[in-house]
């Protein structure tokens, strides 16, 4: 019993859950989100969604009506749930294709002007000298974003796919478990208590699978 | 709609976790389940010690039961995630390499 309690008094200096969603004592069928209320016996919002017209013209839904998939921490603006790695990887690509391409086209046009000149100083001193160095110019700008982009994309995927993992690991238990609350938060709405008993426990298994990195899956909220 | 603190401790189970070669205690602690404010249902409060991210986490069933089925699934998951980041979590009471005593996803539904 003694070390229950020195547990209990142990824990009870741990942080509260932030979360996007809290209660109001006074009103305790009303779940506030940050920026609006929500009723849960009525099943809607009290009051229009400050964003108004950025997410649709419907102003009392939450999160574009796809509370499996998107998540908002300030009530003003729907992000992405889970983890964003192959997300990463695409910018990363992106950005590696144009900065590459950039990079390798500048590079590749001076190394071409140079040895182009000199091969064309060779040929023909003097007027040689400006069209090699225009032909290698040009020549040198297009192989080198050829090649630019390429090794760009590359090393631009493998710096995203690293950015997304360490994303993944800090911020997918977090992410997971706003989806579980959200989730927790349909599932009490429900009139039910099979269907209630139902959506719980689907709503852990999107846990389950959001935390194993998997598709969480529909949420049986019926 | 959840609740912050575990309340009265009903469970307790000590782990040990081996990161970056250091061994280190885990502690799992399940609170008692609760009736929710304004509603029917009921929310169990778990506590992982040890692991980094020490939140306490309310799991949400129809009735005390499913909440503490519930919370003990997501138990099994936690240390499950946590042991797929290089973390090698044992329990003194397992029989076999990485059973942790918690079921893995997909056992408790």
């Amino acid at each position: 019993m003694s070390q229950q309690t020195s547990l209990r008094d142990a824990c009870t200096t741990s942080k509260a859950v932030s979360r996007p969603v809290e209660t109001v004592p006074e009103y305790p069928q009303a779940s506030y989100y940050r920026a609006r209320y929500y009723d849960q016996n009525a099943g809607r919002f009290l009051s229009e969604d400050p964003i108004r017209f950025k997410t649709g013209v419907d102003f009392y839904r939450y999160v574009r009506n796809r509370p499996t998939s998107l998540v908002d921490w300030s009530g003003l603006s729907p992000a992405t749930c889970g983890c964003n790695i192959l997300t990463r990887i695409a910018q990363g690509a992106a950005i590696g294709t144009v900065g590459g391409a950039i990079v390798g086209g500048v590079s590749g046009g001076l190394a071409g002007a140079v040895g182009g000149g000199a091969a064309g100083t060779l040929a023909l001193p003097g007027g040689g000298t400006l069209a090699g160095g225009a032909v290698g110019a040009a020549e040198g700008a297009a192989g080198g974003a050829w090649l630019g982009s390429r090794v760009g994309a590359f090393l631009g995927s493998a710096i995203g796919a690293i950015v997304g993992t360490v994303e993944c690991l800090n911020n997918n238990e977090d992410s997971c478990w706003v989806q579980y609350e959200n989730d927790v938060s349909l599932c009490r709405t429900l009139p039910s208590s099979g269907a209630r008993a139902r959506c719980y426990a689907s709503a852990m298994q999107r846990y389950a699978n959001c935390r194993a990195g998997r598709e969480p899956g529909p949420l049986v909220d019926e | 709609m959840f609740v912050d603190d575990l309340g009265e401790i009903v469970a307790t189970r000590r782990l040990c976790v081996v990161d970056d070669g250091k061994r280190k205690e885990v502690e799992v602690l399940l609170g008692m389940p609760r009736k929710l404010q304004g509603g029917e249902d009921y929310a169990c409060p778990v506590l992982i010690k040890g692991l980094g991210n020490e939140r306490i986490r309310s799991i949400v069933g129809v009735d005390g039961f499913q909440a503490i089925q519930l919370a003990i699934k997501f138990i099994g998951v936690e240390l499950n995630a946590h042991g797929k980041t290089g973390k090698h979590i044992q329990w003194e009471g397992s029989g076999k390499e990485g059973d942790l005593g918690f079921p893995l996803s997909g056992d408790i539904s």
